[in-house]
């Protein structure tokens, strides 16, 4: 076996691990967890939540590699379009993938299986829905067993959806510095004190907080015996409780931006039409839409490019977005919470678990609409650093909107700023611009006096 | 694009709480069937369509 790397972040599950070979990714199974993952196919469990497309599918390429003598089986799973982590996901992404987790979980144990392991990191999503990217995660069902997995599931999921839903304005963000999961005792001291009434909360937070750091392995406790009835009737009860959870009620800034902040019809008529000509003419495989708001253009971009990435910093109007997906849906659009003045980091171990956003974050066509004037007039970044920022987004095209300082939201954004930006004009944007792109098209746009830009990379 | 893969061990099980709960729960569940058996009396009486309480 060589020219193998393994994965950085694939190292702390001893039942295999991902590399890569030539570029592809592929999943070794080792021969310690033979008897699951044989259990795992035969029973007909792999098949159902693969047709159901809730887990990953993988082919078996054993036959590819020379297998060293502890190797089993070597997998290739299926791609996942774009990566995102929990901790860049919306409230009812967080839901979505909970709930299917548990869904999981019942069906392993129908299969006499269980989820050895429920942390968020094993969702991806694909088609605008949550699903299990880890292949590895059942295990053989012992009679009388509690769920492993159980406390895992509470920080990862139950603990991150109660403080999203109970704390206004939480950026999911701060969840990536509790990479295994947020505790009960944390949780429990960050929420309003009237969640204490409460018999889910009671269970499920208050009461493990209270346990929290006592030992668990003595002698008696491992003696504890719990039924699949048990386990079945904490997972319904779980799921009761997680799909009564909703997010806090907030008339954020952004979403209802449309309805209520936008220009006039006339102007965004015009954007929509001719976005959605550029978008067609260029037809795009990777179209990223950077402060993509309730996603307006990201459903235009949905039906002219192959796949769509839409980030805002916005959680709530993402949330819309998502939903709003999934209802039409769309099945090539991926969304996250993601702020492109302050990209998530690369975390974990080496910086490689969790790679950089602007690592991840690559498309032939980037749309920045209306989005100049707030990372220049409120965020100060200078032109020259926002076209390159751009130009390392995109691999071929760009389209942009300037907003000019005459305009009335460059005005509002002003109103309380002295105006230290005297070289944020049309003529300067032309000049940067054309220091990384091309422009390829540019048209004034109608009720306004902004202008769009079809931007190509390069010179001519 | 990268393609990137986490497993956390999920360490200790806690046991003890499952217990706890499982043993609430049991009560919990025990004046549920009791309430869906009442309920579903009345229901079977206005409308004879099969109400499960799988599809929430």
């Amino acid at each position: 076996m060589t020219a193998i790397t393994r994965h950085p972040a694939s190292y702390r599950d001893p039942s295999g691990f991902v590399f890569r070979h030539f570029g592809d990714i592929y999943r070794m199974v080792n021969i310690s967890y033979k008897e699951d993952y044989d259990l795992l196919m035969q029973s007909g469990l792999y098949t159902s939540l693969a047709e159901k497309k809730i887990m990953l599918s993988h082919t078996d390429v054993t036959a590819q590699f020379s297998l060293a003598p502890n190797a089993y089986k070597v997998i290739q799973p299926e791609a996942v379009p774009f990566w995102t982590y929990p901790y860049e996901w919306s409230f009812e992404q967080l839901k979505q993938a909970a709930l299917l987790t548990l869904q999981l979980n019942k069906l392993a144990l129908a299969q006499n299986m269980i989820l050895k392991d429920a942390t968020a990191y094993n969702i991806q999503f694909v088609a605008g829905k949550p699903i299990l990217i880890d292949s590895l995660s059942f295990e053989k069902y012992t009679e009388g067993a509690p769920w492993k997995a159980f406390r895992q599931f509470c920080t990862h999921f139950v603990y991150p959806l109660l403080l999203q839903s109970k704390v206004e304005g939480l950026n999911p963000a701060i969840f990536s510095q509790y990479p295994d999961g947020i505790s009960a005792k944390l949780t429990a001291s960050l929420l309003p004190k009237s969640s204490k009434y409460n018999l889910n909360n009671w269970l499920y937070l208050y009461l493990p907080a209270k346990l929290e750091g006592k030992q668990d392995d003595s002698a008696k406790q491992r003696s504890i015996s719990v039924s699949k009835t048990k386990i079945l009737q904490n997972m319904e009860q779980l799921s009761g409780f997680i799909q009564k959870m909703k997010p806090p009620v907030v008339h954020s800034n952004w979403n209802h931006y449309y309805s209520e902040t936008i220009l006039s019809q006339e102007y965004l008529q015009f954007k929509e039409q001719t976005v959605a000509q550029w978008l067609k003419e260029k037809s795009p495989k990777t179209t990223v839409d950077v402060g993509c708001n309730t996603g307006v253009f990201s459903f235009i971009a949905s039906q002219n490019s192959g796949q769509v990435v839409s980030l805002d910093t916005d959680p709530y109007s993402i949330d819309l977005l998502f939903l709003m997906a999934q209802k039409e849906g769309v099945k090539n659009l991926t969304t996250f919470v993601g702020d492109i003045c302050n990209p998530a980091a690369a975390f974990g171990w080496n910086n490689a678990e969790q790679s950089a956003l602007l690592s991840r974050l690559k498309g032939d066509m980037v749309l920045s609409l209306a989005l100049i004037h707030h990372l220049a007039l409120t965020k100060n970044v200078p032109l020259e650093m926002i076209l390159e920022t751009f130009a390392n987004i995109s691999t071929q095209y760009v389209i942009m909107e300037f907003v000019p300082k005459s305009d009335p939201r460059s005005q509002t954004l002003l109103q309380n700023k002295t105006d230290i930006f005297p070289s944020y004009t049309q003529a300067d944007f032309e000049t940067v611009a054309q220091q990384f792109f091309t422009i390829e098209k540019q048209t004034p746009m109608q009720g306004s006096e902004r202008v769009l830009y079809l931007l190509k990379k390069g010179h001519l | 694009m990268s393609v990137q893969l986490l497993y956390i061990d999920p360490g200790s099980g806690s046991m003890l709480l499952q217990f706890i709960i499982g043993a609430c729960l049991g009560v919990v569940f025990f004046f549920k069937t009791i309430v869906y058996r009442i309920k579903s009396i009345f229901r079977k009486e206005k409308n004879d369509t099969d109400t499960t309480s799988e599809s929430k």
